[in-house]
């Protein structure tokens, strides 16, 4: 098996210096933005007009960094590593931190006093009135939106900050250029009358892809600087050289792999600075990018080496971009969350195998740069070639954490079920953390909302109020005391569900909406198919799909709770419905005996099918919820199961569960089972998982594993990985994320054994959960791993 | 009568191919005092008692009809009084008592060994009989590898040799692989140390040799006990005359020690030490050097 590789130096500096920068807050967006919409002249155009006006404005003037050492250029802010501002969307309520972002515990951010000083003074008071939220509803409606939003109970509302979250069409800006776009768009306005409303928005296309052509002109210019000043030749050279690429392309046709990169880079950087920078994904890159690849390895104009380098210099740029969130939203989507997927592997539109040297190259490419971001992702078919597979489980089996898989034969199936077409389907793309869809032709807001399952079951038992609230939440849906089976409470869940669904389906239409009146992004329709062919906006509905992706948190909280109130109140007959819920308000308050009993009921994650049986019930539930609703992009909503860090921050506002959870404790992640109560190992956990039934998952689900390295060691480890992981996808998996956890990490779950409650080690030719070990052999683990690697 | 079986180990790694299941069942023939499983030697069930799960109640202590219950106790259990009824385990809603060994029927047994074949499948694994001692139940583990065999299973046990060769010999031809442990050799300090005699373990290993059992070889490396030079010798002695070219070397580590202590099991605690890497490899080197093929557990 091939052994690690290893990055070439200017990678490791690249990689260093991005690593070392400061996390930042850069103003330069939200101050030229609000420069543009300051002049009045500007705000009488036409929406469309005037958001492309801005961001041309914005690509005209912001600064251009060109970092030592860098061979793909384009900088989204005026800093190494740092998040914009988007003041006209979601922008304006992070300010709430302008004063403590350097000092806040999670996910500090720089920010220097000139930069604060000009938001507060010159960015904040123009926008007060005019961001997006303020926009979408009217003062009670807007109240009690921002009042709930604050803190989310029932549901997180993303799309106030823009919709983001898309694949561009990056395949057609190498094929065409920008200027043979244009020369698309021309043709579909010629036969237009003037008056015709579509013109405004094609005229808002043009005057992004012009911009985009300036912007890379401007690029090109200070290169060209560079590259005469520069004492060494070498590097003279490679300037000069960078700076015709990107003045050739993505203005042309792309000639050559570098200049492909190259536009791929600027194009998703205005990508991200136009709508919302987060979920802004490349997909299937090892596709696309592969015939240029190969022209220039067939002409000798490159070596294979090269090209890797230039896809790390890429993979590091994906690390300069972290999320502006205030601390309030760093509760929910910790971690400087900014979800760029690469995809890689998988079929093409006829079903036909794609790996190629590329997709090795990508590989080796995760091994070398080991960065936060992008969120490499592999796709699994039964076709994958053995090479492929095996250099995928040697990377996670030496700790690579890189790729994360995906199952075709579950995920194309769902695609299908959801409206694409086959082609579609068969060569669909991962985007953000998990979520699917087809490159350059869905507008998916995979990330509108999340919702919060548990309090469904909370007002389900309790009459449609919270524990302790004197409003009530939700419907009437009767008595505790009257229920008579398991029926009734099934039946009083999904009232409350349904009617939350109705309630997050209203609150989201005026948002969406405004996105569409007061946030369209042109150069976002420019790379999505079906805007141009049909002259709208992605946030009308131009793209060819869709979506709304709707996210549920705690299944199998919910599931376990189920089981848990079953037998204890209908099998056990330990005690009466009424009595359970009422000890349930009271967070187990003199009833500690009671929660370990709960807590020691069987949960999911154990291939119990009686158990499991309910969480399934909960999974398809919620997807059924969604059937039949509709967003105002004429697009289907769909459910998807991932919870980024919303299941610690649903957790903190929600009460006792019946599954033995604590009040304020936090949910399980995902569809995981509850923290150290999977208890009979990966199989069984997989077992459980796969059984839950995925096909109505459209937006996709994130399950996690982890292993220590020891267990997974060498040829056998890789070996076990894979028929372990090729089962489950065998049974039904979709998706999963695998971490074979190192020193530092292993001394982590000694201190906090919480946060890995089924980390297997290998102890001595078996192996064990991590935290049934003494501290004594917990150490000698830890010392173990610092040797093996 | 159903034999207990104290634990089925799902994604086993380590007791022979790919992913599989091991049944461990409980009961053993020998009284090694390094044994790793202290719970599986005894027939009987046991109560293990958690102290990390306890959380103070006494449902344990006002159940208990032998008054075996000591709340003070670190180990709570008094030994002595104790019958094994297993009352404060059921009563403890905290799990902190638990009954080692648990009766299974076939269709129970074979329930839980099917829930991963495919698995075993995909991995080349299958399932792995091991204890204690398993051939102490060779009636009921003839059953399952009949059924085993009948879905394609692999099949494995893991043995002490000291078992009664033709009840051994109705199993034969439904296992895939057998590990065969040798320990000490010499027939006094077996008899010392281990409670039999060495004589019957070697000639179960001949015999298997010379019928062309799957047999695979392995000797615990335990400080002080099998790692003398004498005994390493005569395992090797062994090995050349019955013609067999390769062992499994398990060294010793101290993960046994713990579950000792929730069985208050009545072996003295062992103080030994772990082998270096250093050593390790030199033991590798004796058996070696007489042409006997090494793999080292790790």
């Amino acid at each position: 098996m091939k052994t690690q590789t290893i990055a070439t130096a200017r990678v490791q500096r690249l990689k260093e210096a991005v690593e070392s920068a400061p996390h930042a807050v850069c103003a330069e967006r939200a101050i030229l933005v609000t420069e543009y919409f300051r002049n009045k002249e500007h705000r009488k155009k036409p929406m469309p007009a005037q958001k492309a006006g801005a961001l041309a404005y914005m690509l005209a003037h912001k600064e251009l960094r060109i970092w030592p050492d860098e061979l793909i250029v384009g900088n989204t802010t005026s800093k190494r590593k740092a998040g914009p501002v988007f003041p006209e969307l979601h922008g304006l309520p992070m300010l709430e931190d302008l004063f403590r972002f350097n000092s806040r515990s999670t996910n500090p951010l720089q920010i220097d006093d000139r930069e604060r000083k000009a938001l507060l003074t010159e960015v904040a008071p123009f926008w007060l009135t005019r961001f997006l939220a303020y926009r979408a509803m009217s003062g009670l409606e807007l109240v009690r939106f921002t009042k709930d939003q604050l803190t989310p109970k029932f549901f997180l509302i993303n799309e106030t900050g823009g919709i983001g979250h898309l694949i561009p069409d990056h395949e057609r800006v190498l094929r065409l250029g920008l200027k043979g776009i244009r020369e698309d768009i021309a043709r579909m306005m010629a036969p237009l009358p003037t008056q015709d409303s579509r013109l405004q928005e094609y005229d808002s296309m043009l005057t992004m892809c012009r911009a985009v052509r300036d912007l890379a002109g401007r690029y090109a210019e200070k290169l060209f600087e560079m590259a005469k000043t520069e004492p060494d030749p070498e590097r003279s050279r490679e300037l000069a050289d960078m700076g015709h690429n990107v003045l050739y392309c993505p203005e042309n046709p792309a000639q050559n792999f570098h200049q492909a990169v190259q536009a791929v880079w600027l194009v998703h950087s205005v990508v991200l600075l136009e709508g919302l920078d987060n979920g802004i994904s490349f997909g299937q890159m090892d596709r696309y990018l592969l015939p240029y690849y190969e022209s220039d390895l067939k002409n000798g104009r490159i070596t294979r080496e090269r090209a890797k380098e230039l896809l790390c210099c890429l993979a590091v740029k994906t690390s300069e971009v972290i999320p502006v969130f205030s601390s309030k939203i760093t509760e929910c989507h910790g971690g400087f969350l900014s979800g760029q997927a690469i995809t890689i592997g998988g079929t093409d539109e006829e079903g036909n195998d794609v790996t190629n040297e590329l997709t090795m190259i990508f590989l080796e490419v995760m091994d070398e740069v080991r960065m936060r971001q992008p969120n490499f992702h592999a796709r699994i078919h039964k076709d994958s070639p053995r090479h492929y597979l095996d250099r995928i489980m040697d990377n996670l089996v030496r700790g690579v954490n890189s790729p994360a898989l995906y199952n075709d034969h579950v995920i194309v199936p769902s695609l299908l079920r959801a409206g694409y077409s086959y082609q579609d389907a068969m060569n669909y793309s991962t985007l953000g953390c998990v979520e699917l869809l087809s490159a350059g032709k869905t507008f998916g807001s995979t990330d509108a909302a999340l919702v919060n399952l548990p309090i469904c079951l909370e007002m389900a038992l309790n009459r449609g109020y919270l524990f302790g609230d004197i409003l009530r939440s939700g419907p009437d849906t009767g008595d505790p005391a009257l229920f008579r089976d398991m029926n009734d409470v099934r039946h009083a869940f999904l009232i409350q569900l349904r009617s939350l669904m109705d309630r997050l389906v209203n609150v989201l239409a005026p948002i969406e909406r405004a996105n569409r009146d007061f946030h369209p992004t042109p150069f976002t329709s420019v790379l999505t198919q079906g805007c141009i062919e049909q002259g709208k906006d992605v946030t009308e509905g131009g793209a060819v799909y869709n979506f709304s992706g709707v996210q549920g948190v705690g299944v199998t909280d919910v599931g376990d709770s189920l089981h848990s109130i079953a037998q204890m109140v209908f099998v056990q007959k330990k005690c009466t419905l009424p009595e359970l819920v009422d000890i349930l308000k009271h967070d187990f308050e003199n009833h500690p005996k009671l929660r370990t009993a709960l807590l020691n009921l069987p949960k999911f994650g154990n291939d119990m099918p009686d158990v499991d049986s309910h969480s399934r019930w909960v999974l398809d539930q919620f997807c059924e919820s969604m059937e039949g609703k509709e967003n105002t992009r004429g697009g289907k909503f769909v459910a998807g199961f991932y919870s980024t860090t919303t299941h610690h921050s649903f957790g903190k506002v929600t009460g006792a569960t019946a599954n033995g959870r604590s009040k304020g404790q936090p949910f399980s992640s995902g569809i995981a089972p509850m923290n150290g109560h999977d208890l009979k190992g990966p199989t069984a956990m997989f077992n459980s998982v796969a059984g839950i039934g995925f096909l109505k998952a459209h937006n996709g689900a994130n399950v996690n594993a982890k292993f220590d390295t020891a267990t997974l060691r060498g040829e056998h480890g890789r070996m076990l990985l894979e028929s372990l992981l090729l089962t489950y996808f065998q049974k039904g998996g979709m998706q999963i994320q695998l971490n074979v956890l190192d020193t530092d990490m292993l001394k982590d779950a000694k201190l906090h054994p919480e946060k890995y409650p089924n980390l297997l080690v290998r102890v001595s030719g078996y192996s064990a959960y991590f935290n049934d070990l003494s501290p004594a052999m917990k150490d000698e683990i830890i010392a173990r791993s610092s040797l093996t690697c | 009568m159903t034999p207990l079986i104290f634990d089925i180990q799902r994604f086993s790694i380590h007791d022979g191919p790919g992913i599989r299941t091991a049944l461990f069942f409980k009961g053993c023939n020998l009284t090694c005092p390094w044994c790793q499983n202290p719970e599986s030697i005894d027939l009987r069930p046991e109560i293990a008692f958690y102290s990390e799960r306890c959380i103070g109640g006494h449902d344990c202590f006002d159940v208990c009809p032998d008054n075996a219950i000591d709340l003070q106790g670190v180990d709570r259990i008094d030994r002595d009084l104790c019958t094994r009824c297993g009352k404060c385990a059921e009563v403890c809603v905290a799990g902190a008592f638990r009954i080692v060994g648990r009766e299974h029927n076939h269709q129970e047994a074979m329930a839980e060994i099917l829930r991963d074949r495919d698995y075993y499948a995909n991995s080349g694994g299958g399932v792995t009989f091991t204890g204690g001692e398993p051939t102490l139940h060779a009636d009921f583990i003839l059953g399952l590898l009949r059924e085993c065999k009948e879905h394609g299973i692999h099949t494995n046990i893991e043995t002490n040799g000291y078992f009664s060769w033709h009840k051994f010999q109705e199993m034969l031809p439904y296992l895939d692989l057998i590990y065969f442990d040798l320990k000490v050799l010499d027939a006094k300090t077996s008899r010392a140390m281990l409670g039999v005699n060495s004589e019957r373990i070697m000639l179960n290993a001949q015999q298997l040799m010379e019928a062309g059992a799957p047999v695979q070889f392995r000797v615990p490396l335990i400080p002080g006990h099998t790692d003398s030079k004498e005994n390493l010798n005569a395992i090797i002695a062994l090995l050349h005359s019955i013609g067999a070219d390769s062992v499994h070397l398990l060294p010793y580590h101290s993960m046994g020690e713990t579950k000792a202590k929730r069985v208050c099991s009545p072996l003295p605690e062992l103080k030994a030490r772990p082998f270096s890497t250093e050593q390790l490899s030199a033991l590798q080197e004796v058996f070696e050097k007489q042409r006997i093929k090494t793999k080292v557990y790790r």
